[in-house]
């Protein structure tokens, strides 16, 4: 059976139907062509034209006009559509004409770089010119770093390198950095919240450096869709940007199905789960033969799927698998057998986690089906542009979790077919990854008196680092002046630098996992279960002096539950609006956290088992906030009861469906209710970043929560429970039985409300 | 609030506070009892002492060293002039040994920096012990790139019958320029240069700090010998532990006293910066002069141990020697050191296993490459009565057996012994040998049934 036909039979199935909440069908569209520009070196045309590329789609010929013009340029087009070539042109024919000129490309993993250089290799080959390039990453071995420093006309690394290998070294990179023409940042969009604040530092480290050996590199980026691409770039980079979005690229028509798994306890609002629907849904297009890769959000999900898949779809003894699953750290040869697999029938589906999302090619893949929202929107045009290429039907299905964003998102099929509403947020700023890439800058090169880091002023920062014996100041200039290596202690992934390390004891000691210091206290107390891929494990003893956690496998039936008394202090407040029925703020707070005990919890029943004390001393954060006072005007004629439940409804609400337009982990966003503000006195929600500092999201969330409290009663107005589940206002059991009311009535009210 | 404060709320774990700044005026530090010599780019620190050759350092007089053969600490350190044997596959005995080596070895994090000498030194050109200049630097940590400085530069030198020991040293890092100039300078004056780990550690940062400063001409390089390499060569076997400081403790009986543990160096320099006194940075000077005697006088102790007689060795050192030998492709020479380690004269110390099986392998070898067959099959068929661990002379026997004396079913039996050996210590240690190993093996068998067949 075709896809087509499938589909077609699909359509004319009531109980499918029945599920589905919207079925878009994307009409094929024509490839727009543009000449190659007039600065194009004849050598690049031939070997292009030799290999089938006699024109280029619009959008590349636009890119390396306005990088001919001296611009830096943002290109966002979707996957396949030849963004690639689009940045590899303009800086193939600047190499050409001045071979000594070098180019950066950063990319976030090095199973991109590795795909990255298996294509520049075959365009410069056709080109047959010398021109070198190399990834420089922790794979590199010594002999071949020395040749890559001296002469790689294109230098292939991540971020993370960069910020530990390359910046602290820089008088090894001498030709790179004299000679520093264009920076190429590949998947820009994946740069956002604590790892694109601190990308944001290292690409002011690296401009700093460039300007000290008398180069001023362009940029070149390439991002998914988001709302805010040239805004984010242009804070990365700190300069003016050219946003390019016209796509050029043909494509095939696209089919893309929300599918809601149906609900099976309308009470407590519970519906089948994703993983058994996209099980089903996988089986179906596959045994219709039609190649098809599923999506799973976890390792563990990966792994069940494919046992799933391949006892319906058994590979035989001496025969191949039909079924691959498809991991992060393949490397390129694995993968190219699963393409090749792929191509000549013997492998007909693929099961991956998110790692596929990231522009990888595998090509021939006709449907995709995602289990559960994978965190934006981008990554699930990135995950369906997976199946179908540039011409043909393909298919994309999209099954929901009951998480309260999935149940949002299925019901609203405009967000995945409009102008995506995410925004990359960064914020350079943040005062402790600003110090942090201070000293880091400061140890590659001495600041000058009223030198800054990027257009950021760092002398209190020079003054504070001196006091504390890290800078010596003489002579009018900041001489690191200790025995470390900033750049190590530092790592770009998370704000605090300090992770607890877990190490599994139950044989042979060997660490499997970190927690950072802020979810240590309630993940990793003394006594806690601990899940990691899926297996359980019992926290032994907590070094909290050293940030190790030693642990032990363990085989039980029940899970741990911290409780953490939470206070929030506001220390200064920055912006305000009110309105007769609520109060906003953004300011900075003190968010004290004290871990206090923790529950056994049985699973299935969750009945409480047992329970014991954390001894742990406090932690104290200082971050930014948004917060929300509601003023008797609208909670007046409220019971008790009712405002209780309204605060916690709210709290849950807001909180999930906010990270969905601030592009962020849900955990990123701490939100607490409290019924009696200590800051006003009136019922209060607050919600502040959990990164010391903040990063943007509390601040942008003073500006848009507007658009949050309605699409937050959409939610609990749509949902089908009758007092509250999980998907919307929380559990009845927790959150009261008036709860789901109260919480529409003050939503209604706040996102109707004039604020001054 | 304050950023102290603030900073300290966001969770960052920073030193308490330290004293204050001092003035950066103070250009000649408090008691420093060396010179100043103006240059063009500012003021340069140096402390001069010509010590008298005769002076003993340890057990052994500085002037040791200029009757040592120069030649030989020359090829000691590795320039034969040809790369040694490059051909060469490591035998398995040496697997966990070369790796020790690549480890030890190993691109540091701030990089590598094992620059080729050019043709001229390669061959030696000018070499003598009055043509090297002695280097050892003190810094400001251990962790190497842009951020590390060098704040003492430890040259010395053999004139006449006087040893010169200049130690260049940064009052303040805005003073580096003229120091580094200057060091430049005296580095011209030598065709070559003898360190301690400098190959790795003190030349890649003065080459860092010269490129900071964006200095030219770049900073020359003496032919650079690094005496760690011969050390750990001649030495690791018997002693273990090849730092500096334990070599001149065993092997020149040099007793330091109130000598500063090398970690506390950077936290001394620091301290010298805030209140600009010399005596806190004097044992420094002390220490960095140390260090240089010990280069010089531990550098002749290398090449006296080629002198000595094979009976006065120990097992390591024969070893020791006869792998240096091998290396300069003395094959004579290195065969009567491997004898010396396997037949010792009477009354010398019981041989290990590992020690007996390591010279073994090698000696065997070195006769069949010259031609000393007889000899080779009967050190491997002892090899193989003793109930020898290695797969080496099974394969080597079943390779004379099937080529040399043409009879392939005693070159059977052998590699079946050896299969069935990889099998029983595999049951026995865990896998040994290679899967590699173990399918030459098994090619070999199926080759060697092929020819049994045809027969």
């Amino acid at each position: 059976m075709s896809l087509e036909q499938l589909l077609e039979r699909l359509r004319n199935d009531p109980s499918f139907l029945a599920s589905v909440t919207a079925w878009k069908v994307l009409p094929p569209r024509e490839a727009r062509m543009s000449p190659f520009p007039a600065r194009t070196d004849p050598r690049l045309i031939q070997a292009l034209r030799a290999r089938g590329i006699a024109s280029l789609y619009s959008h590349q010929a636009l890119a390396m006009e306005e990088v001919l013009a001296g611009d830096n340029v943002v290109l966002v087009t979707p996957t396949a559509s030849g963004k690639t070539l689009a940045y590899n042109l303009p800086v193939l024919n600047q190499i050409l004409s001045d071979p000594s000129s070098r180019a950066l490309y950063l990319f976030p993993t090095k199973a991109l770089s590795q795909d990255q250089l298996a294509g520049l290799y075959e365009l410069i080959g056709a080109l047959g010119e010398d021109i070198k390039t190399f990834t420089y990453d922790g794979d590199t071995s010594p002999t071949a770093r020395k040749a890559i420093r001296n002469a790689g006309h294109i230098v292939i690394t991540n971020p993370d390198m960069l910020h530990t290998g390359i910046l602290p070294h820089h008088t090894k990179w001498i030709r790179l950095f004299e000679n520093l023409r264009y920076v190429v940042i590949d998947e820009l969009h994946q740069y956002r919240g604590i790892f694109g604040s601190h990308v944001g530092n290292v690409l002011r480290r690296l401009k700093r450096i460039a300007a000290f050996y008398g180069s001023k590199p362009q940029f070149i980026l390439t991002s998914a869709t988001i709302a805010n691409p040239r805004e984010l770039a242009a804070t990365l980079v700190e300069e003016e940007v050219t946003l390019i979005e016209e796509n050029g690229a043909p494509a095939g028509e696209k089919h893309l199905i929300l599918y809601n798994p149906p609900v099976v306890n309308q009470q407590l609002g519970i519906r089948r789960s994703s993983l058994l629907e996209a099980r089903r849904l996988a089986l179906e297009f596959l045994k219709a033969g039609v190649k098809t890769i599923t999506f799973a959000r976890s390792r563990l999900f990966v792994e069940v799927l494919l046992t799933y898949l391949r006892e319906a779809f058994p590979g035989g003894p001496g025969r191949r698998e039909r079924v691959r699953g498809y991991r992060g750290g393949y490397l390129p040869l694995e993968r190219r057998e699963i393409e090749r697999g792929l191509r000549q029938g013997e492998v007909l589906g693929i099961v991956s986690t998110n790692a596929l999302e990231l522009g990888i090619d595998v090509g021939e893949l006709q449907a995709a089906i995602i289990t559960g929202y994978p965190g934006s929107i981008a990554s699930v045009w990135q995950q369906a542009g997976r199946a179908g290429r540039r011409q043909g039907v393909s298919a994309a299905i999209v099954v929901a979790s009951s998480a309260p964003l999935d149940q949002f998102l299925i019901s609203h099929p405009d967000y995945f077919l409009g102008r995506s509403p995410e925004l990359g947020l960064v914020n350079p700023d943040n005062l402790y990854i600003l110090a942090n890439h201070t000293k880091c800058a400061a140890f590659e090169l001495p600041f000058a008196d009223g030198e800054g880091l990027g257009k950021k002023t760092v002398d209190d920062l020079l003054a504070y680092f001196e006091e504390q014996g890290l800078l010596r100041h003489t002579a009018s200039r900041w001489y690191w002046s200790t025995d470390s290596f900033p750049a190590e202690d530092i790592s770009l992934r998370s704000a605090a630098s300090e992770n607890f390390v877990i190490v599994d004891t139950t044989a042979e000691p060997r660490v499997i996992g970190e927690v950072d210091r802020l979810s240590a206290p309630t993940l990793i107390h003394e006594g806690a279960i601990y899940l990691h891929q899926g297996e359980q494990y019992q926290v032994e003893r907590l070094d909290y002096e050293n940030f190790k956690a030693y642990v032990r496998r363990v085989a039980v039936d029940y899970y741990t539950d911290a409780e953490l008394a939470v206070q929030i202090k506001v220390i200064e407040v920055f912006k305000e609006s009110r309105s007769d029925l609520a109060a906003r703020f953004f300011g900075d707070v003190l968010v004290t956290a004290l871990p206090t005990m923790y529950k056994k919890v049985k699973f299935h029943t969750h009945e409480n088992i047992g329970a014991g004390d954390i001894h742990l001393p406090e932690e104290q954060m200082h971050t930014a906030a948004y917060f929300l006072s509601l003023e008797p005007a609208l909670t007046g004629t409220m019971t008790r009861e009712e405002l209780e439940g309204a605060v916690l409804g709210l709290s849950h609400l807001v909180g999930n469906v906010a990270p969905f337009y601030l592009m962020c982990d849900p955990r990123d966003l701490q939100s607490v209710p409290q019924v009696k503000g200590t800051f006003t006195g009136n019922p209060t929600l607050y919600l502040y970043d959990s990164y010391p500092g903040g990063i943007g999201l509390s601040e942008r969330l003073f500006e848009i929560d507007r658009i949050i409290f309605s699409s937050a009663l959409d939610l609990v107005a749509g949902c089908p429970c009758e007092n509250g589940c999980p998907s919307c206002v929380g559990p009845a059991n927790e959150v009261g039985p008036g709860a789901k009311g109260a919480t529409e009535k003050v939503l209604r009210a706040l996102a109707e409300q004039r604020l001054k | 609030m304050d950023l102290g404060t603030k900073l300290g709320m966001l969770g960052s774990r920073n030193r308490s506070p330290q004293q204050g700044r001092t003035d950066a005026a103070g250009f000649l530090p408090a008691g420093f009892p060396g010179k100043r010599q103006e240059t063009p780019l500012g003021p340069v620190f140096y402390l001069e002492e010509v010590l008298p050759a005769n002076l003993n350092h340890g057990n052994r007089p500085l002037a040791s060293f200029l009757k040592t053969e120069a030649g030989l600490l020359f090829r000691l350190c590795g320039r034969s002039g040809a790369p040694a044997q490059p051909n060469r596959q490591p035998l398995p005995s040496e697997i966990s040994q070369v790796v020790d080596e690549i480890a030890v070895a190993e691109e540091p994090p701030f990089g590598d920096n094992e620059e080729d000498l050019s043709p001229r030194h390669q061959a030696g050109e000018g070499f003598s012990p009055e043509s090297i200049l002695f280097l050892d630097t003190e810094t400001t940590g251990l962790a190497g790139g842009t951020g590390t400085y060098v704040f003492l530069v430890g040259l010395g030198y053999f004139v006449g019958d006087s040893f010169v020991l200049r130690q260049y040293f940064l009052p303040d890092y805005h003073l580096e320029p003229p120091l580094l100039v200057a060091v430049a300078q005296e580095m011209r004056r030598f065709p070559y240069l003898l360190s301690f780990n400098g190959k790795v550690f003190d030349w890649p940062l003065l080459v860092t700090r010269f490129q900071l400063n964006r200095l030219t001409p770049e900073l020359p390089e003496p032919g650079h010998l690094d005496f760690l390499f011969p050390a750990r060569r001649l030495w690791r076997e018997s002693l273990g532990s090849c730092s500096l400081s334990n070599l001149e403790t065993v092997l020149l009986a040099v007793q330091r006293e109130g000598d500063v543990p090398g970690e506390l160096i950077p936290s001394l320099y620091f301290d010298f910066l805030r209140h600009k006194d010399f005596s806190v940075i004097a044992p420094v000077f002390a220490h960095n002069r140390s260090d240089l005697l010990s280069l010089v006088t531990l550098a002749s102790r290398a090449v006296e141990q080629f002198h000595r007689p094979a009976d006065q060795l120990t097992a390591e050192e024969n070893l020791a020697r006869g792998r240096f030998y091998e290396a300069l492709g003395e094959k004579d020479k290195a065969i009567l050191a491997y004898e010396k380690v396997l037949w010792p004269s009477a009354g010398s110390p019981r041989l290990s296993p590992n020690l007996r099986q390591r010279s073994a392998e090698r000696l065997s070898l070195l006769y069949k490459e010259m031609g000393r067959h007889q000899e080779a099959t009967r050190l491997w068929h002892q090899m193989v009565d003793s109930g020898t661990l290695s797969l080496l002379p099974y394969v080597e026997l079943a390779k004379y057996y099937e080529h040399k004396a043409k009879d392939p079913l005693r070159a059977r039996s052998l590699v079946l012994a050896a299969l069935e050996m990889a099998r029983r210590r595999h049951g026995l240690r865990g896998d040994q040998f290679t899967p590699r190993e173990k399918e030459e093996l098994r090619h070999r068998l199926n080759r060697l049934e092929e020819k049994i067949r045809r027969q």
